[in-house]
């Protein structure tokens, strides 16, 4: 039962067709996701020098660190020791939260702080220093409404993308239990005032980590609130949680990095601020903690590696940019994919390192449009990797299989032979053609033929039939070579 | 069991049964220079693009005028408590600032610095085409006097700015201090219906005393 954590439902239909029902959450999605479009091609377009270079140089950079990824672990470690940073491994959540809890523990921890981490919703942290006793805050504005909320994120950047302004000033005062203004900077001031206190009586902070760097030893992680710089300098102990995929091998290559990763994420030029760690304080004089530890979590991870496919997958910097371009996230939102990291990635990044027993659906959460390639700063082919997943789950026989995706297999193979059947032959293709023009005739008119064709049913629950009109391609093409001679 | 070597020889075992692939080719590193060419050009970019980012850089031509900037800011907006690093230039500029207002050091205890309207501390460098400073704590103890007040205001010299996030990452050599944070423009967020909102947790204003060299005494 090693990673599933990384999901949190497996009924990815019906968790569809809630989401799609959902008024609030299709109204903030679409809102979002023209303005963080709208906004990243701005950026883009500000590059001096070439967008597709800088991809491939970020591309090249990180196949190359995971071809070398346990020389570079060990690379990272050494310096990172010598920087007075204590390294841990973890191969699992269980283990990863043990060792987390007793860093805790040890440093007599009432109050944790933490700042937006996927990695720790993916070992599934919080429940378990809940668990002892600890007080655990979220301190990511959009962390802190779903925490409060009692949901989990449902974007990598922008947890709380699903809901509305008037549903967060309805939780607020509910949670609060007094009126407070309605107004997004009115809200998040009061945030602000609540939060403050908590960073001021934390123990021990935690975050996530954005760049392990393997020559220097030191770690960076981005923001744009301050809260992960809070949570890094008020607490005396300082705990980063890190996928083992997130080692760069240099200092250097921050550059190409931090300069899209903003660009892609958000929009923005830069993250407001990139903080930059090479150890705890080395004079009991400095500010910041007195003690850092970074943690090393596999989960799955290492098996990816195994294929230049699938190993592609691990490349990923996590800026969210395919799943603000994704035509399925923008109808269903993150919580349908019931994956800890929900759209495009996760459709390709959870049933690789969950098992694709657990996952068998996400391969198909996609039109394979290839948006998410196309926008990808790091070239990740999620097409081509989720095309193979899918491919292994129709081979993987039906006790890896559930009965879904079992009952549309049995389906599809008679159906497709059907088609052959007809395609084959140009009598066959006119009368099927012709039939298909009556049925689409009958059906945009009348649902009386729904009764009998249940996918059809299914189909038009959420579209309408158009009418064909003015004949078949051929019988057109007739009538042009008629006129034109 | 020992996870780093079960993690490590897991790792090595996956990459070992892929034969298929030929190996990438690590890029070599390359510092990336500014388009922008000349003191003059640098600043003005800086400038500009911490403008671009909500944040506000006051040139001025040496520590009389640094003084001045900052008193009025101090005045304009009632401060009476100012926070400041023990940054030569910051603590020079601060202590012509004669409105009564109370100064806090980083030796005091936080929640006094937490008490306070502003916070003054001087940065290492300035990278142009981010408009961004490059904070490093260590060299003048500023981490939270830069971090807990409303209003961050960053005093330093004009040689201090240079071109682009690949030459400031250069400089720093082979002995990066223990923390560096880098920042461009004040505090933001937009968790809340993609409204943008300054200071959700850092300072919400954030002005910049840029001091042409031969002014600075630093």
């Amino acid at each position: 039962m090693t990673a599933i954590h990384n999901l949190r439902s497996r009924h990815f239909r019906s968790d569809t067709d809630r989401a799609l029902a959902d008024v609030e959450l299709r109204g903030a999605l679409a809102r979002a996701q023209e303005m963080s479009n709208g906004k990243r091609n701005r950026a883009i377009g500000q590059v001096t020098d070439d967008w597709e270079a800088m991809r491939e140089r970020a591309r090249a950079v990180k196949a190359w660190t995971l071809e070398n990824l346990a020389d570079q672990l060990e690379l990272f470690e050494r310096n990172a020791k010598a920087n007075g940073i204590v390294v841990h491994w973890a191969s699992d959540p269980g283990h990863a939260c043990r060792l987390i809890r007793s860093i805790c523990e040890e440093a007599g921890a009432r109050t944790v702080v933490k700042s937006k981490s996927m990695v720790t919703e993916e070992i599934g942290l919080n429940q378990i220093l809940e668990s002892a006793d600890m007080e655990v805050i979220e301190s990511d504005l959009g962390e802190w409404i779903v925490q409060i909320a009692g949901e989990a994120p449902s974007h990598i950047v922008a947890p709380a993308i699903h809901r509305s302004r008037e549903s967060i000033h309805a939780l607020f005062q509910e949670t609060l239990g007094r009126e407070i203004p309605e107004d997004a900077e009115s809200m998040t001031m009061i945030a602000r005032e609540i939060l403050r206190q908590g960073f001021l009586r934390a123990d021990v902070g935690i975050t996530g980590v954005n760049y392990l760097v393997a020559e220097t030893g030191s770690f960076l992680i981005l923001e744009n609130e301050g809260n992960q710089r809070l949570t890094t300098s008020l607490p005396d102990v300082h705990i980063a949680v890190s996928g083992i995929e997130k080692v760069i091998p240099r200092l250097s290559d921050l550059d190409v990095f931090l300069r899209m990763i903003g660009r892609s994420g958000t929009g923005q030029t830069v993250t407001t601020y990139q903080n930059l760690f090479h150890g705890p304080k080395r004079s009991p004089s400095q500010e910041g903690p007195g003690s850092m530890h970074v943690v090393l979590v596999d989960n799955g991870r290492s098996e990816l590696l195994a294929s230049e496919r699938s190993r592609q997958t691990l490349q990923c910097i996590r800026c969210g940019a395919c799943l603000n371009i994704c035509p399925v996230y923008r109808q269903i939102g993150g919580h349908a994919y019931g994956s800890v990291y929900p759209g495009p990635i996760g459709s390709i990044f959870t049933p690789q390192v969950a098992g694709l027993h657990q996952a068998s659906q996400l391969p198909y959460a996609s039109s394979l449009c290839g948006a998410c390639k196309d926008v990808c700063p790091v070239k990740i082919d999620i097409p081509e990797v989720l095309l193979d997943l899918r491919e292994r789950v129709v081979a993987g026989g039906s006790t890896q299989r559930d009965e879904d995706t079992d009952h549309k297999v049995r389906r599809e193979s008679p159906a497709f032979r059907r088609w052959s059947a007809v395609m084959n032959s140009p009598a066959r293709y006119r009368l099927a053609g012709h039939l298909l023009r009556t049925l689409a005739t009958v059906t945009s008119r009348t649902t009386v033929l729904d009764r009998f064709i249940p996918p059809l049913a299914a189909w038009r629950s959420t579209r309408s039939v158009p009418r064909p009109e003015g004949g078949s391609f051929r019988a057109r093409w007739r009538r042009r070579g008629d006129r034109v001679r | 069991m020992n996870h780093r070597e079960q993690i490590l020889g897991s790792i090595r075992d996956a990459l070992g049964r892929d034969s298929g692939s030929d190996p990438t080719e690590l890029p070599p590193p390359a510092v990336r220079s500014s388009d922008a060419s000349g003191r003059e050009a640098l600043v003005d970019r800086f400038i500009e693009e911490v403008e671009a980012v909500s944040g506000k850089v006051h040139r001025v031509a040496g520590v009389d005028a640094a003084a001045a900037v900052l008193e009025g800011l101090v005045r304009s907006e009632g401060i009476d408590r100012l926070a400041v690093s023990r940054d030569p230039l910051a603590r020079e500029i601060s202590a012509r600032v004669l409105t009564g207002h109370e100064v806090i050091d980083p030796e005091d205890a936080r929640d006094r610095i937490e008490r306070a309207g502003m916070g003054l501390t001087g940065g290492r460098l300035a990278i142009a085409e981010h408009g961004t400073v490059m904070l490093a704590p260590e060299d003048d103890h500023g981490r939270l006097t830069a971090l807990l007040p409303p209003h961050h205001v960053i005093v330093l010299g004009t040689d201090r700015v240079v071109g682009t996030l690949a030459e400031a990452i250069d400089a720093l050599g082979d002995e990066p201090p223990a923390t560096l944070t880098f920042v461009s423009g004040p505090s933001r967020t937009a968790d809340i219906e993609q409204t943008l909102v300054l200071g959700i947790h850092g300072p919400a204003r954030l002005d910049v005393l840029l001091i042409d060299s031969e002014g600075a005494s630093s």
